[in-house]
């Protein structure tokens, strides 16, 4: 029996017309998918001036920096998020005060700025309505900006805000930053100007085109609960795995609270008393609610990858009780929100950090009746 | 479960699978589209499907007896009319025709109490009886196809993508194809895939997005200008003819993808120059089947001008009441007998048809969309004093206010791709002139019509004409 070779031409053939078949379909691919994007970026910069090429997220839109580092852009908006003429989220306000009125600005970051509660709904906000149906002529600045550390957040205090005469200062506290900080690390960071969050992970990459966002944005609550349930846990398993894969090694290496961590964080709270106590403020602190389920910790990999669980749960323990004992000794208010924020109640946050709107309401709640009792204990005083 | 939903999205791929997995065993395939298509009605509520299994054997056996039994043709014809129209009558008509009886009565002071109340109205029912309609009309006249099984037959009444808002189908045209193996090729589901995008486009992008412009006219209470009520008949001529057309296009696209040629239901309709013009071309399936099924068995045109008159009034009456039970669809079907009795007399019709000139064409065109939407008027109040008042208001206070031009402006930037797309149509006279573009333009396209329709579509889980 003979073996018939298969001739050459035929497989050269089958192969180019597959491959053009590939490339033809590959294009129509492309240009769909251009195209949607496209749209998205075009709409965006109608709507908030965002840039039409190069790599944006919310913050593109919504942040600028100065000498000074970070800050809201003046009139900057991005889908639900509004800034005002002096870049502060909320309504338009003037630097002047009025005779009357207690002025409270809040310092912090996505949590405080409302990164994920509905317009309006942010805890600034309604704490600006609660203490006003309390009968306090109240006027509640938000300046928080998202991802802004606590040193950097003195120096927007220092800066910015004191000429706005704020009688009181609620600072709401972070402990991410001082991961994994060293003396060389400390200097760096601290003669480096602030810059607005880069886009160079994979994560990032992704996030800052504009038509996967949006379509999640849309299309996804018009799923059914269940298939929306199975996509989320689906996403976020595959964002795991390519933040993984970014950090290499150094995957949630940060696993224990170092002396030198917690020192710098004292000095930061020193700083930050100081700077208010020269203008007399009145300075309130605020220590983050840290709702920590296995579920909400590898949340938390995404946005601090290099953070494992045991650091956040020393940091909790040890930076709460520095935290505490400097408001003790220098007689600062201090609210823990980690007490008063049960995170068993379903829908008060929406991970470990953030709230719901509902959550936003509590603390909203929280935080105006220690303001509210605290006025009236000055006034009996 | 409509087009627009992902319940829809999900039944339809897992048929799909199923359907194709069948590979060319038709017969399994008919057997599974048939289940299929009775699961889809039953989403509604499980008794519209119990009823039109009902009526549907009903139908199937008085046509079977017309076949066997010559002499009796009338008599099992009958039967079937009034399976048909009885069953149409009493959950369609009844309550009207009731109201108006005890109206009438109660202003020659007779009292008289309504029999009964609260009919539920099956949707789709008015389409799928035409349809049905059309194998029995045939069968009578001698046209009947041999061979035709029940399940074939039940298949062909239910087919769900037709079934709830045509286009109505005739047995001879759809029949055949369900009794042999088809052929799903790469040109049928490229066309059927444009096919289902460009109708939802026109609905969830064009018709929804209308709404918000013309609902608020037509509400309780509403007093606006009358640009502003102008604005909202423009917009409702666009949302009525994307909401139907985009769901035929999604209807024709989704039988194409399983292999089946469905009638062309819309032909640029507001590109027509005169009235009967755009019958050519407004729900062609309907006014088809009433045009073979009554007004050419009335006479059609063939006794004289009076005659001729007579049975067009007569068949855009019924065009009328085939839309609803109300004193407003019999109004615009009264409406469109007259412009189109009125054109028969002020032209003629010729036997070859007389080019004009480019701007006699558009001229002609512009006057017969006006008198289009004052039509879409009648159709869309909610009452005859309501169509009225507006159309007074319209005389009143039209004129160019701010409110008016930002509507304006809103309805042609949602209606814009439509015309482009249409104007190139009807420039080349030829509707499938899109399908010749290359493949990146497509890419662009598809791009395009997804930004829009999903990430910026209006929010609605029905179409106009389900309530038909």
């Amino acid at each position: 029996m003979v073996a018939h070779p298969i001739p050459s031409s035929i497989f050269s053939f089958d192969m180019t017309q597959v491959f053009n078949k590939l490339v033809r379909w590959s294009l129509v691919v492309a240009c769909f998918l251009g195209t949607i994007e496209l749209a998205c970026r075009i709409e965006q910069w109608v709507l908030y001036d965002a840039p039409v090429l190069g790599m944006y997220t919310y913050d593109t839109a919504l942040f600028t920096t100065d000498e000074y580092g970070i800050k809201g852009k003046p009139n900057g908006g991005y889908e639900k998020w509004r800034l005002n003429s002096l870049g502060f989220r909320g309504p338009e306000m003037s630097i002047e005060k009025q005779n009357g009125t207690l002025r409270i600005v809040c310092i912090g970051a996505s949590e405080t700025f409302g990164l994920y509660e509905g317009k309006d709904n942010e805890w600034p906000r309604q704490l600006e309505q609660k203490l006003k149906a309390q009968g306090i002529e109240a006027e509640v600045i938000n300046a928080a900006i998202a991802g802004m550390s606590l040193s950097q957040r003195t120096i927007h205090l220092q800066q910015r805000l004191l000429q706005l005469r704020p009688d009181v200062v609620v600072m709401m506290l972070e402990y991410g930053s001082y991961a994994g900080l060293t003396p060389e690390r400390l200097r760096t960071q601290r003669s480096t100007r602030a810059v607005l969050p880069d886009h160079q992970g994979i994560i990032e990459q992704i996030k800052s085109l504009r038509a996967p966002v949006k379509f999640k944005e849309v299309a996804i609550p018009m799923l059914s609960p269940l298939v929306q349930r199975w996509l989320a846990k689906w996403e976020k398993a595959v964002k795991l795995e390519v933040r993984k894969k970014d950090i290499g090694e150094r995957f949630r290496s940060f696993q224990h609270i170092m002396p030198f961590e917690v020192e710098v964080f004292t000095q930061d709270l020193d700083h930050l008393h100081h700077v208010t106590q020269a203008t007399g403020s009145r300075l309130v602190l605020l220590s983050p609610a840290m709702w920590m389920t296995g579920e909400n910790l590898s949340s938390m990999y995404l946005s601090w990858p290099y953070i494992d669980e045991s650091w956040w749960r020393e940091a909790r323990v040890r930076m709460g009780e520095e935290a505490r004992e400097f408001a003790r000794t220098e007689h600062i208010q201090y609210l823990d929100l980690s007490q008063a924020i049960k995170g068993s109640e379903a829908g008060w946050m929406l991970d470990m950090l953030h709230f719901s709107d509902d959550g936003a309401w509590q603390v909203a709640q929280y935080v105006s009746h220690a303001i509210a009792n605290k006025e009236a204990g000055d006034l009996a005083h | 479960m409509v087009f627009n939903s992902s319940a829809f999205l999900l039944f339809f791929l897992v048929l799909y699978s199923a359907y194709r997995a069948l590979g060319a065993r038709y017969v399994m395939q008919n057997r599974l589209l048939l289940v299929a298509s009775f699961l889809f009605y039953g989403f509604w509520d499980w008794r519209f499907p119990c009823l039109m299994a009902l009526t549907t054997v009903v139908d199937y056996v008085a046509t079977g007896r017309m076949q066997q039994h010559q002499g009796q043709r009338s008599t099992w014809l009958g039967i079937s009319l009034l399976n048909n129209l009885g069953v149409l009558f009493i959950l369609k008509y009844f309550e009207f025709f009731q109201a108006n009886v005890v109206g009438a009565l109660h202003h020659l002071g007779v009292e008289a109490s309504p029999l009964f109340t609260g009919v539920i109205l099956p949707v789709g029912i008015s389409f799928y009886t035409f349809q049905r309609m059309t194998f029995a009309l045939d069968a009578y006249h001698g046209k009947s196809l041999p061979g035709v099984g029940f399940f074939d037959f039940a298949l062909f009444v239910s087919f769900f993508p037709l079934l709830l808002s045509g286009p109505i189908e005739r047995s001879g045209n759809l029949l055949p194809q369900f009794m042999r193996t088809r052929v799903v090729t790469s040109l049928h589901v490229e066309e059927g895939i444009w096919l289902v995008a460009w109708g939802l486009f026109k609905k969830v992008f064009i018709a929804d997005n209308l709404a918000g412009l013309i609902n608020p006219v037509f509400a309780e209470g509403w007093n606006g200008t009358g640009g502003e009520a102008l604005i909202a008949i423009y917009a409702y001529a666009f949302q009525i003819y994307c909401d139907f057309s985009g769901y035929s296009d999604v209807a024709r696209g989704i039988a194409k993808l399983l292999g089946f040629d469905v009638m062309v239901n819309f032909n640029l309709p507001y590109f027509a120059t005169n009235p009967s013009d755009f019958w050519r071309r407004w729900h062609i399936s309907l006014s088809t089947w009433l045009r073979d099924y009554v007004y050419i068995p009335l006479g059609g045109n063939r006794h004289g001008a009076w005659a001729t008159n007579r049975n067009l009034m007569a068949t855009m009456v019924l065009v009328g009441l085939w839309h609803g039970a109300a004193w407003t669809f019999i109004v615009w079907g009264l409406y469109h007998g007259s412009i189109l009795i009125a054109h028969r007399l002020i032209v003629p019709p010729r036997r070859e048809p007389v080019a004009s000139p480019w701007y006699l064409h558009w001229m002609h065109v512009v006057l017969m969309f006006h008198a289009t939407c004052l039509g879409w008027l009648l159709f869309r109040a909610e009452s005859l004093q309501q169509a009225g008042g507006l159309f007074m208001t319209m005389l009143d206070s039209v004129r160019p206010d701010a409110l008016a031009l930002s509507r304006l402006g809103m309805l042609l930037g949602y209606v814009s791709i439509l015309l482009a797309a249409q104007v190139i149509q009807a420039w080349r006279r030829d509707l499938l002139v899109l399908k010749g573009i290359s493949l990146p333009l497509k890419g662009v396209a598809y791009g395009l019509l997804f930004y829009l329709t999903v990430l910026h579509g209006g929010t609605s889980n029905s179409f106009i004409y389900f309530q038909f």
